[in-house]
């Protein structure tokens, strides 16, 4: 029985690793199409996929889509989650749902309402509707990691500061913060991720100008089924491994994502 | 005749040794209490014994077979959890029936078993009701039936009444020394708290450091500690060096700081530089008659401070030997502070320790 | 308990709320008003309120069939991570401390990997000259390829992938809830691995497994990439078919009718769910 149990949990971490494992491991083949095994290893696929100008172009703009949404979802994650947490308002429950939304609306339905926001809203920037949208589905995540973080908070470590003198912005500043600094971090990591790695969503806003790198590998593989694809994937993968780790470091996996 | 044995039983963890080569044989029918503190070993052994945990070294043995690498679900040992652990998504009965439906016993006996389970833990009536809807001591009843109705070899009982509060504990306590000798079921309970083990067992087992200090009648066990350890855990309030000054058949003589003891020499071969322990109930003050006289086990001092418990008095009296923790009765004359006074103890009332 | 007045803990509120106000909530009636309406949304001559769109989508063979195929699919996939998410998360649960973290990692690893890069391993993987055929063909096994991929197999394969991590969270969530000395009370009570498993553990985790299906059917059924990259040529789930009418054929009131039913499928599910586990009652909860 002990041995069956093996079996399929080797079976079931194959499956798990398998497009990943395959994918880096195409990369380095020699050959002009995505083989597997690969016969032969090089590197020059890289070299090849890093020098497209329209894949740099790519990169760099999911790169800083990814970084200013962090930046703005995180502030507005932070306030929404302590005013829930500790402050004295009607319908939490309501307010909770809506704030986490964004996580129950399928993403083409929500690439659709920014798409007819901007248009009621005379946003014709590309970029900023791309910001909202990534904005928009990282909040929910970000808002369940530091409302938890926050609710496992003893306040008295806060009450404490109170009798000390100091009033509520100070407080939070030193005293709330940088307990939850962990999970905000990590809330942080996990978003640039999802803004990164988004296809769904910025499929429906991207121009061909403003393009992000996911989906400028997608088009590219409408025409052309070379390594330099698995190449970028297997960047995006070790990308997405740095950030596993920081982040199992940081406040745990299972918490960020909401165990 | 025994129904368990424990040989050499070794378990460390790390670098720590929570087991260090026990061994014990417990009667068919007895309670033993394992009886010490946080961290002296007494749920490991329980847990090995339950299987639930896996010794380094050592056997058990239980009538007569070796059950140590039997696995814990073939050991047919009932256990009692602190946390009761009850199945929240079962009912009463189907708690109590669990041990039942894995040996396969069919629905009517298991019906008429389960009902005799909580008859014996008087909670007749209660059968369909769910755990979270049972008061903390209910809870533990039936984690209790639960554990019996499958007739086990032994019963064992990990701290099961400490979360409940003084009145059900005791409650509980007489309730369970009944049910077992009833069924004449050996039974292992595990505690830290001396007045419990004292009221439930047939034989207390002490432990610290992973080793069994001592093993005796509650009586003895109470009133003549082995060592220091067991001393001081049963509240020997009192413990002070002496020397040994000469030895004979049936007493000993020791001296501290002017102070002449006699003692019952029972204690094998003590000589040289001794612990004396002294409990505080059984030092009287002396109204100078009788063995006053040669100032045998008779030691002068001052009250120091003077508490009223209620039920009794609480001296500290100073004397050359040190502070004296001394019980008086509430009814007697009250000592003030400041009041000379001579403290008196009988021989056999003295303990010695070698150091 | 430090509390924030009620002025200032609205304005903290503010700035989320808003956002999503504006750019979710008030063009989802934007939607609900275009479903209603037909015409040339290119040009804007729209007619008057209508309820052709939804006769059009819930009577038409094609777009029924895309739903239902959506829906089947979706179900599958569901069930499959059930039976293999249950596994995972039992090794999560049991494994000693220190090799918790790199099999977490593992298991969650496709939720961070970008879903291009993951459906191209399928596609290597699964293609006619792919591993899986390629194998089987140097095995003897077979003579000719397999055709895996751009089937609905292949949809299934890549959803499972996507949606495994979500399952195996909840499902390990729900174990650590479980007090760890019933286990060794049902061991003593005379149960094995197996049965411990059957009588105690599962019918507590059920929260969780309720809990991780209702996440993994509705991100199924609001799959874009996967179904389009794996699937058969042709709109595969309505996501697909949601895009073409918006951005190819301008479509906008056939677009928003679908767009819509697919919201409220999703929402549907996770309320039926989320109202199933509170009626467990407070036994459930109060283990779990």
């Amino acid at each position: 029985m002990k041995t069956l149990n093996a079996i399929v949990i080797v079976l079931l971490c194959t499956f798990i690793l398998a497009p990943t494992v395959v994918i880096a491991l195409t990369s380095f083949g020699a050959s002009e199409i995505l083989e597997f095994p690969p016969r032969g290893w090089t590197l020059r696929w890289y070299g090849y996929a890093i020098a497209k100008p329209e894949f740099q172009q790519a990169a760099w703009n999911s790169l800083w889509i990814a970084v200013v949404t962090m930046l703005i979802s995180a502030p507005l994650a932070v306030l929404a989650s302590m005013a829930l947490v500790r402050g004295r308002i009607p319908g939490r429950e309501l307010i909770q749902t809506i704030l986490l939304a964004p996580l129950v609306v399928p993403s083409i339905v929500i690439g659709l309402s920014i798409l007819l926001a901007s248009a009621r809203f005379d946003l014709p920037l590309v970029e900023a509707r791309l910001l909202i949208a990534h904005v928009l589905i990282t909040l929910p995540y970000l808002v369940r990691t530091v409302t938890s973080s926050l609710v496992r908070l003893d306040p008295v470590a806060e009450e404490a500061a109170r009798v000390l003198g100091a009033d509520s912005f100070r407080t939070f500043w030193f005293v709330t913060l940088p307990a939850l600094r962990p999970g905000i971090i990590a809330g942080m990591i996990f978003a640039f991720i999802i803004s990164f790695d988004n296809v769904s969503i910025s499929l429906f806003l991207a121009s061909a100008k403003t393009n992000t790198l996911p989906l400028s590998l997608m088009s590219y593989i409408e025409y052309n089924l070379d390594p330099s694809v698995a190449a970028v994937s297997t960047l995006l993968i070790f990308m997405a491994l740095a950030a596993a780790i920081a982040l199992e470091r940081l406040a745990g996996l299972r918490r960020t994502l909401g165990g | 005749m025994t129904k368990l044995t424990c040989n050499s039983l070794t378990k460390s963890y790390a670098n720590n040794r929570v087991l260090n080569d026990v061994s014990a044989d417990i009667a068919k029918g007895e309670l033993v209490t394992l009886l010490g503190p946080s961290g002296c070993g007494k749920t490991t052994l329980l847990r090995a014994i339950a299987g639930l945990s896996m010794a380094d070294t050592g056997s058990i043995l239980l009538d007569g077979a070796d059950i140590t690498h039997t696995p814990i679900h073939r050991r047919n040992i009932g256990m009692v959890f602190q946390s009761h652990a009850l199945f929240p998504h079962m009912s009463v009965t189907d708690n109590v029936a669990f041990g039942l439906r894995m040996q396969g016993i069919q629905v009517d006996e298991r019906r008429n078993r389960v009902g005799d389970a909580l008859a014996l833990v008087r909670l007749n009536g209660f059968e369909n009701r769910m755990p979270h809807e049972l008061s903390g001591g209910q809870q533990q009843r039936v984690a209790i039936a639960r554990a019996i109705a499958i007739n086990p070899s032994v019963l064992l009982l990990d701290e099961p009444f400490g979360a409940l509060d003084r009145k059900l504990r005791e409650t509980l306590q007489v309730e369970l020394r009944q049910l077992t000798k009833n069924l004449s079921m050996t039974a292992i309970f595990v505690t830290h708290d001396q007045e419990e083990a004292l009221v439930l067992s047939d034989r207390i087992a002490v432990m610290n450091g992973g080793v069994i200090q001592q093993i005796g009648s509650p009586a003895e066990v109470f009133e003549r500690p082995a060592n220091q350890f067991v001393a001081d855990f049963m509240g020997f309030e009192n413990m002070f060096s002496a020397t040994v000054v000469s030895q004979s058949n049936g007493s000993v003589r020791l001296t501290s700081r002017g102070l002449q003891v006699e003692a019952i020499n029972d204690c094998n071969a003590v000589s040289g530089e001794v612990k004396i322990g002294l409990r505080s109930e059984r030092i009287s003050f002396s109204d100078g008659s009788g063995k006053d006289a040669d100032g045998v086990n008779r030691l002068p001092g001052k009250v120091a401070q003077a508490s009223y418990r209620g039920d009794r008095w609480v001296y500290a009296v100073d004397t050359a030997v040190g502070v004296f923790s001394v019980k008086g009765s509430a009814d007697a004359e009250a000592k003030g502070v400041g009041q000379p006074v001579v403290l008196a103890w009988e021989r056999a009332a003295v303990r010695v320790f070698g150091s | 308990m430090p509390f924030i007045a009620r002025k200032y803990a609205v304005w903290m509120l503010a700035p989320a709320l808003l956002l999503i106000l504006a750019f979710l909530v008030t063009p989802l009636i934007d939607l609900l008003r275009y479903s209603f309406l037909s015409g040339d949304f290119a040009t804007g001559e729209l007619g008057d309120i209508t309820l052709a769109n939804y006769l059009h989508v819930l009577s038409d063979p094609y777009y029924l069939g895309i739903i239902g195929r959506t829906f089947l699919i979706s179900i599958i996939v569901t069930l499959v991570t059930m039976v293999a998410g249950l596994p995972l998360a039992a090794l999560i649960w049991r494994v000693p401390t220190f090799w918790r973290s790199p099999l977490t990692i593992l298991v969650l690893s496709p939720l961070l990997v970008s879903m291009v890069a993951s459906s191209y391993g399928w596609i290597v993987i699964l293609g006619n000259k792919g591993v899986i055929n390629n194998s089987l063909i140097a095995m003897g096994i077979i003579s000719e390829p397999i055709k895996l991929l751009y089937t609905n197999t292949a949809i299934v394969v890549g959803l499972v992938h996507v949606v495994l991590p979500f399952m195996v969270l909840s499902l390990v969530a729900s174990l650590d809830r479980i007090e760890p000395n019933l286990s060794e009370a049902a061991a003593m009570l005379g149960a094995n691995r197996a049965r411990i498993w059957w009588h105690v553990l599962l019918p507590l985790c059920i929260p969780g497994i309720g809990a991780g299906a209702t996440l993994t059917f509705a991100l199924s059924i609001s799959a874009y990439v996967t179904p389009a990259v794996l699937g058969p040529s042709g709109p595969n789930f309505i996501t697909t078919l949601i895009y073409q009418n918006f951005v190819n054929l301008y479509e906008w009131g056939v677009g928003s009718t679908l767009a819509l039913l697919l919201l409220v499928s999703a929402v549907i599910v996770i309320l039926a769910i989320g109202l199933t586990t509170s009626k467990m009652g407070p036994a459930r909860r109060a283990a779990t």
